[in-house]
């Protein structure tokens, strides 16, 4: 069994390149990768429409089947003739595009839909409107990328309330609330900030070993995202945490910004932040790829995973920071519908509002999208302050149910048992390694 | 072969660390090939290393497994150096992004910062240093406050009016921010005629302290009556000045910036013997910034009584008959236009240039939704009730939304094109009436409408609200701010909105200190769609409601009652 796989960035310096559109993809094809690897032998693509067919038949000259599966969109899935072709895609909107635009029937997502044995999406939100498309018994099957496992080992570090702890950041890291911001009031001109940053940026990345220590306490809510995606968001993240802890300098917001230019990731916040004028509360603002151990230690000092999105997909970082056994502040739509609660979460009401499919050039008003209850999600903050300083017991009590809920959710058995239905409806039999042979089937590929 | 952008090198200096240049290289299309990178100093190869170092974080990332680090060392003397100009490059190629570096005699790399402030918000973050600087104004100190305005009783009593909005400026800013302190004073002068004799100032001061001496030598009382918004008031009269302002945010600026002391609104105020504001709302945001000391008095400008459309209800239209009503100006008509994406709109009609204006007829059918407003005006939110409307009534040929604008239409035109354009085709109309409708007209346009629209962010009275609501025409509408003192379940559909975060809409700083309100798309829509079920299928619910309305405004808004609370306020009794 050969496992084709492709996303737009594959084999690229991902690094730089977050934030950029349909970025995520490769996150997703990373995860689903320990899987695959127990299933057949997995075969980078570069170039579908080369590659995947010529290796395809190749293999099958061989008499080892192979399947394609493509970690795109469908409107950039390239559906294979020789091999089962197997879209993966997140979709977060209550309407399918329906209708292609600009020549490519491929925009028409049911032209490609029909045309492919299975397809795999990450919610059960986005399988009941593929098959309201496609009908009720389309092969569709809702499989999220297996975060359980490998974060569900700092669950241990899970509590409420933070006792003074020292974060290192080798790289880019703000206080936001301790500098003066005046350089990216709107009322600047626009290159000042755009200029501290990329100069604070070249400085950061030199420091060499005289990394940035923050010192964090307290009840610490983080977030992940990339600002240039406007589904984060996160200007009501901020506007609400702000509003809830103006005066309460026991109260943090770390921000993970996943966008590979400073500039581009970094002024917008500050320039938003230069406008809530004072706070106590204490803003962290931290940019780039940075070593995994760093990244655990934000994840450990963490108390609560926050996320106000229009619409995820399946939303990895909340899986993740869940996973670890962090429960979240978040809305209750879309992918979160299938992991949150209650039990585990501090939910925030929202509504639906039109908007535009996010690939349509045109903006064609054809879906909705949600918006967040402001002054619920400011309650939310100030009520999961309190469980986080006051009800340790409840506290726990949700961190073991956001851990559970992601196991159930997006665990290797969870997933690696869904891949396997989607194997058995296509026909394949998953096989064991065989390298020799491989090898063969590649070095004829490749002359 | 892998695609030609994956022959590409990628790779990125992270910057100079124990005297070694680091960062990561590699080449996409060749996983495995072992580059070598060299690095230039001030132009000459300083030295040259493999990058293969392993880095956990490039394996993360992706970048294939993880070999493609290097640290090249470099001897840099940085006595003698200084700033020196270092490059990485793949051997014999490109240079890697970020590795035009300036590396300065303590080996920090930095670009090349100049500006003193830029250089200092840098050390702060790098340093840890606070350095924040605080925006909050303090309390002006007590100042000399103006005159209280002590009505003798059995004497004459005169108003000086002025407002900052004439009909000279309203042609200039039609529609802009400040346009409706000229209804609003001609909405209340004819009512201070009834406590005394009105004045009506071209100039705020010497005019008025002109006016002013001559009432108190004839030992009269004497107030000026200053409608504008405090930033733009100009005191120095000698008379007991009440100031009439229209806000609709939760808190007066109590802050400074640019040059304006006026700015912060306190100091305006403490010069006034008073204020009178349009909504509780208001007055509530005044109070506790002035203190319950400083007299206010929130009333509605008396519409009641002071249109035709107002006082009695207008005799209800049929959905499937059809109102005319003729404009100086145009008629935008959904049913006569087509509307494509990617299609760009005709230009708008354009009067004839010199000659009179056109008079052009609308006619009106269906349950008729109407808003008169000023799109210029962004917290109209006006998008929001097109679109709502579009998508409640995307089968129902017989829902009709009017919209009558004040000022340009520049400010509507291309937006509504363009919002047809992209939503759904939907089979209800769209009417947009752009120009002056002579009052026999807005009577029939008030007549011909079922409900009256709104999905503002914030009020400060809503004067078309009233007018209709006078008429007997219930309401859709979000309840916050002024709309709270008299839609209620009875009279309205209340629309579900939320709090928000805003800035003044005077502050150029765009600082967050204020809020106003959201509207729930979702219950707009829904709102609108029982108003229709309402209207065709609950004929004594809409009568009843139409009834409600007429009610709440007999009340609210009349003459008279509204120069009671005047009067008592200023301590002056009603005429007979």
């Amino acid at each position: 069994m050969i496992v084709l796989e492709h996303s737009t960035f594959d084999a690229r310096a991902i690094g730089g390149r977050l934030g950029a559109p349909d970025y995520s993809y490769w996150f997703v094809r990373k995860a689903f990768r320990p899987v695959f690897e127990r299933i057949g032998i997995i075969v980078p693509i570069t170039d579908p429409a080369r590659e995947v067919d010529r290796i395809a038949k190749n293999a099958a000259s061989y008499g080892e089947s192979s399947v394609y599966f493509s970690f795109s969109p469908p409107h950039h899935t390239m559906v294979a003739s020789v091999c089962p072709t197997v879209p993966v895609f997140a979709w977060e909107f209550d309407t399918l595009p329906d209708e292609p635009w600009q020549n490519e029937p491929r925009n028409d997502w049911t032209t490609v839909l029909s045309q492919v044995p299975a397809a795999i999406t990450h919610s059960r939100f986005a399988v009941q409107v593929v098959r309201r498309y496609l009908g009720e018994n389309y092969p569709i099957w809702s499989i999220p990328a297996p975060m359980y496992q490998s974060n569900v080992r700092r669950a241990v570090s899970a509590k409420g309330w933070q006792s003074p702890t020292t974060l290192t950041i080798s790289g880019f890291a703000i206080d936001a609330g301790a500098v003066d911001l005046s350089l990216f009031n709107v009322d600047r001109s626009r290159t000042d900030g755009s200029k501290a940053v990329k100069a604070l940026n070249a400085r950061v990345q030199s420091r060499g070993n005289k990394p940035l220590r923050f010192s964090l306490s307290g009840v610490v809510y983080t977030a992940v995202f990339n600002p240039v995606d406007q589904r984060k968001n996160w200007t009501d993240l901020l506007a609400a945490f702000i509003w809830a802890f103006r005066d309460n300098p026991e109260a943090s917001l770390l921000i993970k910004v996943t966008h590979y230019d400073a500039v581009v990731g970094v002024v917008p916040i500050l320039s938003d932040l230069s406008k809530h004028c004072d706070f106590k509360c204490r803003v962290l603002i931290v940019h780039g790829m940075i070593a995994q151990e760093e990244y655990d230690s934000l994840v450990d000092v963490t108390s609560y995973a926050v996320n106000v999105s229009t619409g995820e997909g399946q939303c990895l970082p909340l899986m993740e920071f869940m996973s670890a056994g962090r429960p979240a502040v978040t809305p209750l739509h879309t992918a979160m519908l299938d992991y949150v609660s209650s039990d585990n979460s501090f939910v925030v009401g929202s509504t639906r509002k039109p908007t535009s499919w996010p690939h349509d050039p045109r903006q064609s008003i054809s879906c909705t999208q949600y918006a967040i209850n402001f002054s619920q999600l400011v309650q939310a903050y100030r009520d999961s302050f309190d469980v986080a300083k006051n009800q340790s017991e409840r506290y726990t009590a949700m961190s073991a149910a956001a851990s559970a809920a992601q196991q159930r959710f997006c665990s290797d058995e969870v997933v690696s048992s869904r891949l396997r239905e989607v194997f058995e409806h296509l026909g394949l039999r998953p096989r064991t390694n065989r390298a020799t042979f491989m090898r063969r089937v590649l070095s004829r590929v490749a002359t | 072969m892998a695609g030609e952008e994956d022959s590409e090198v990628q790779g990125y200096v992270d910057g100079v660390r124990e005297g070694r240049i680091c960062g990561w290289a590699w080449r996409p299309s060749t996983p495995h090939e072992t580059l070598t990178v060299e690095v230039l100093i001030d132009g000459v190869v300083a030295g040259e290393a493999a990058a293969w170092l392993h880095r956990p974080d490039l394996a993360v990332a992706g970048v294939g497994d993880g070999r493609h680090g290097f640290a090249v060392p470099v001897l840099l003397d940085m006595d003698r150096l200084g700033l020196s100009r270092i490059v990485v490059r793949v051997k014999d190629g490109d240079p890697l992004p970020g590795s035009k570096l300036l590396v300065d005699a303590h080996g920090d790399v930095m670009d090349e910062v100049t500006e003193p402030d830029i250089a200092a918000f840098i050390e702060s973050v790098l340093n840890q240093t606070a350095a924040k600087r605080s925006a909050v104004s303090a309390e002006p100190a007590a100042e000399a406050q103006s005159p209280p305005f002590c009505a003798r009783q059995g004497v004459a009593n005169n108003f000086i009016v002025y407002s900052s909005t004439n009909e000279k400026s309203l042609a200039r800013d039609f529609g802009g921010p400040e346009y409706s302190y000229y209804f609003v004073a001609r909405a209340f002068n004819p009512l201070l005629a009834r406590l005394g004799t009105v004045h009506v100032a071209s100039d705020p001061v010497d005019e008025v302290n002109r006016i002013y001496e001559q009432c108190a030598a004839r030992g009269e009382n004497c107030l000026f009556v200053y409608y504008a918004p405090p930033h733009r008031m100009r005191l120095g009269s000698r008379c007991p000045t009440m100031c009439v302002i229209a806000w609709e945010y939760s808190n007066i600026p109590t802050e400074n910036w640019g040059d304006e002391p006026r700015n912060d609104w306190r100091r305006v105020l403490r010069h006034t013997a008073g204020a009178i504001t349009l909504s509780e709302y208001a007055a509530v945001a005044v109070r506790q910034a002035m203190g319950d000391q400083y007299p206010v008095l929130a009333v509605p400008a008396p519409v009641w009584d002071r249109s035709q459309t107002a006082g009695s209800k207008l005799a209800l239209r049929a959905p499937a008959s059809s109102a005319e009503l003729a404009l100086d100006g145009f008629v935008f008509d959904s049913r006569q236009g087509s509307f494509r994406m990617g299609e760009a709109p005709p230009a708008p009609p354009r009067p004839t240039p010199k000659g009179p204006a056109k008079s052009v007829l609308a006619s009106i059918d269906g349950v008729v939704f109407t808003s008169v407003f000023a799109p210029k005006d962004g917290r109209k939110n006006w998008q929001d009730m097109l679109t709502a409307f579009l998508s409640a009534f995307i089968d129902t040929p017989d829902a009709t939304l009017v919209f009558k604008m004040i000022g340009p239409e520049s400010y509507w035109w291309w937006e509504t094109h363009d919002l047809l354009a992209r939503m759904p085709p939907a089979r209800c109309r769209v009417v947009v009436l752009q120009g002056f409708l002579p009052d026999a007209h807005y009577a029939r346009l008030v007549g011909a409408s079922h409900w009256v629209l709104n999905s503002s962010v914030a009020e400060g009275l809503c004067l078309p609200l009233l007018e209709f609501m006078c008429a007997g025409r219930p309401v859709v509408a979000p309840g916050h701010t002024a709309m709270a003192d008299y839609l209620n379940a009875e009279n309205s559909i209340i629309v579900r909105s939320d709090d928000d975060y805003c800035a003044w809409p005077q502050d150029r700083r765009c600082h967050f200190n204020s809020r106003r309100y959201r509207i729930e798309w979702e219950s707009l829509r829904d709102s609108m769609r029982e108003a229709y079920r309402i209207t065709k299928s609950d004929p004594s619910r809409y009568e009843a409601m139409c009834n409600a309305a007429l009610r709440t405004m007999s009340t609210f808004c009349n003459d008279e009652r509204v120069a009671e609370r005047i009067a008592s306020f200023l301590g002056l009794r009603v005429a007979a």
